[in-house]
């Protein structure tokens, strides 16, 4: 059977919980593919809700995202020296391929396409349910239509609850910028909202 | 609006997670990628191995110059569907190729080896092996629980002992057999993009022993799960199968997939299997999705080669070879299905021969 070789297809055996997530990058980093099946079963829920917003899709872009960035992952979990949290370290891989994903002109078109197919609200006041709904619409599309840089820093602190400093960490800025950045990302939502222009 | 309604409006935007099968999609994906690439070397070894590796760059390119390239070398002899959930990998390829199965179905379709070459489905200390054949293969926790052969020829090793199995054959076989009902379905053309084949009701079959070589396996496992009685709306499987038939007549093929599916999985050898099968196989070909047609349409024959809508399944297999570009066995599936006893199953197999004659005239 020369040349060939089993892959380990298997859950961890016992409560994979027992294991830390430094744990579990370190035996991804050494070729252990259950380590590694074991750290996408515990972060892949909330890259997936991440990514979503961050891309404002739940399509296929998000998936691509995903997926790219778990292999991103098992690819340089030999490079982790745990300096940040590991859930901040796959949040990076993840915005950077998020952010190169956003820069592709296609990107662009879509994403003005769909903010051109949300109804203007109605000038009659309706009841307080469809209010909410037509609110949270408009939020949704004045997110997605903030620049990049101040979405990250928003979805990351605002939305995915990450402190001031992991979110540095994350993006790879200082933490003054963050929030700089996400005092920048409220006031263009507050205006959007309120029938401003971002 | 305050900088609070903000934040806590953000956090109230709905969305939408993945669904579970396509997690998983996405898990067998980066573990197979990781499983594949070679593990990290210490630094000398990286340097030996960066030698090694210009020493045969530069014979390749030697090589190369002297041969003829075949870009049509496949890394790959075996085209793997999963049917369902499934936990599979890809653990090397040629000329040791190893599919790596521990739970779920897989329909195999292998092109034939060169000399020298192997192609091997291994489960725990199980393996099927295989020359060029077409096959569906069945685990449940990392144990063999059934082979089905299409076509070809395939060798099964497990229990210390070893098999070979030929078209239309299952492991393991079993000597006590009985009926399957069938229940019936009104007719819908299925298009698949071609010229439509009306499909005729099922006739509900009356009880008779069926033969020891169809389907022992299914019939075996059929009369352990099934009460004897015919689908009625009150049984899971048929519930699910009467779901995935209502978005089936709807327009909605991945609906319809997706609750013949169901109705497989909660009834996988009940008296509304086989029309869950041969439907869910429709679905795909409606929805476009040819690959997983052919998979479908591969393992519903394997597992009911005496159906009456056997026929059926070989002309719409042969048009769905046919989207894909495979004339031979395109025309391999039209061939058998043109000597079905029913008239109109007989024209459209005629049609694809000769739909797959002009094709080949046309590359010629």
């Amino acid at each position: 059977m020369r040349g060939a070789k089993l892959v380990p297809l298997r859950r961890l055996a016992g409560e994979s919980g027992e294991f830390t997530d430094e744990a579990l990058v370190a035996a991804c980093a050494l070729g252990d593919v259950a380590a590694a099946g074991a750290l996408i079963d515990r972060f892949q829920s909330s890259v997936y809700r991440f990514v979503s917003r961050l891309l404002g899709s739940d399509g296929a872009d998000r998936d691509d995202v995903v997926q790219a960035t778990f292999l991103e992952v098992t690819q340089s979990a030999r490079r982790f020296r745990g300096g940040s949290k590991v859930q901040v370290w796959i949040f990076g891989i993840a915005a950077n391929i998020a952010r190169n994903q956003i820069r592709s002109a296609v990107r662009r078109r879509r994403m003005e396409t769909a903010l051109a197919s949300i109804p203007a609200p109605r000038s009659s006041r309706p009841d307080d349910e469809l209010e909410r709904r037509q609110v949270l619409a408009q939020l949704g599309a004045a997110v997605v239509e903030l620049p990049h840089h101040l979405r990250e820093a928003f979805v990351l602190c605002d939305m995915e609850g990450l402190g001031g400093r992991d979110a540095a960490s994350t993006l790879g800025v200082r933490e003054g910028t963050i929030w700089r950045r996400v005092h920048e990302a409220r006031r263009a939502l507050r205006e959007a909202l309120e029938g401003g222009s971002p | 609006m305050s900088k609070p309604d903000i934040v806590e409006l953000a956090g109230k935007l709905p969305y939408a997670p993945p669904p579970p099968e396509r997690v998983e999609e996405m898990r067998t994906s980066v573990l197979t990628s990781m499983a594949l690439r070679e593990k990290p070397r210490p630094a000398r070894a990286r340097w030996l191995a960066a030698g090694a590796a210009c020493a045969a760059c530069i014979v390749a390119a030697v090589l190369f110059r002297e041969t003829r390239h075949d870009p049509r070398q496949p890394t790959w002899h075996a085209h793997v569907m999963p049917l369902g959930p499934v936990e599979y990998a890809r653990a090397s390829s040629v000329p040791d190729e190893v599919v790596r199965l521990r739970d779920g179905i897989l329909a195999l379709d292998v092109t034939p080896l060169a000399p020298g070459e192997r192609c091997r489905v291994v489960i725990g200390d199980a393996e099927v092996e295989v020359r060029g054949t077409s096959f569906v293969v069945e685990a449940r926790a990392d144990h063999l629980v059934a082979v089905g052969v299409h076509h070809g020829r395939v060798e099964v090793r497990a229990q210390g002992r070893s098999v070979f199995l030929g078209a239309g054959e299952h492991w393991p076989k079993a000597p006590v057999v009985t009926f399957q009902p069938v229940v019936e379905a009104p007719a819908v053309a299925v298009t698949s993009g071609t010229p439509s084949l009306v499909t005729t009701p099922t006739p509900r079959a009356a009880p008779q022993p069926a033969h020891p070589s169809k389907s022992p396996v299914r019939a075996e496992l059929s009369q352990r799960e099934s009460t004897g009685s015919a689908a009625t709306a009150s049984d899971p499987g048929g519930r699910a199968f009467r779901e995935g038939w209502d978005a089936f007549r709807a327009g909605d093929s991945s609906a319809a997939v997706t609750a013949f599916d169901a109705s497989l999985r909660l009834a996988p050898h009940g008296p509304v299997a086989e029309d869950a099968a041969f439907w869910r196989a429709a679905a795909y070909a409606k929805a476009g999705r040819h690959a997983a047609a052919i998979g479908a349409f591969t393992s519903f024959l394997v597992d009911h080669p005496a159906s009456v809508r056997a026929s059926e399944a070989r002309v719409l297999l042969g048009w769905e070879h046919l989207a894909t570009g495979d004339l031979a066995r395109a025309k391999e599936a039209f061939d058998q299905a043109a000597t079905d006893g029913v008239a109109s199953i007989q024209a459209r197999a005629r049609d694809g021969i000769a739909e797959v004659q002009k094709r080949s005239n046309a590359s010629d």
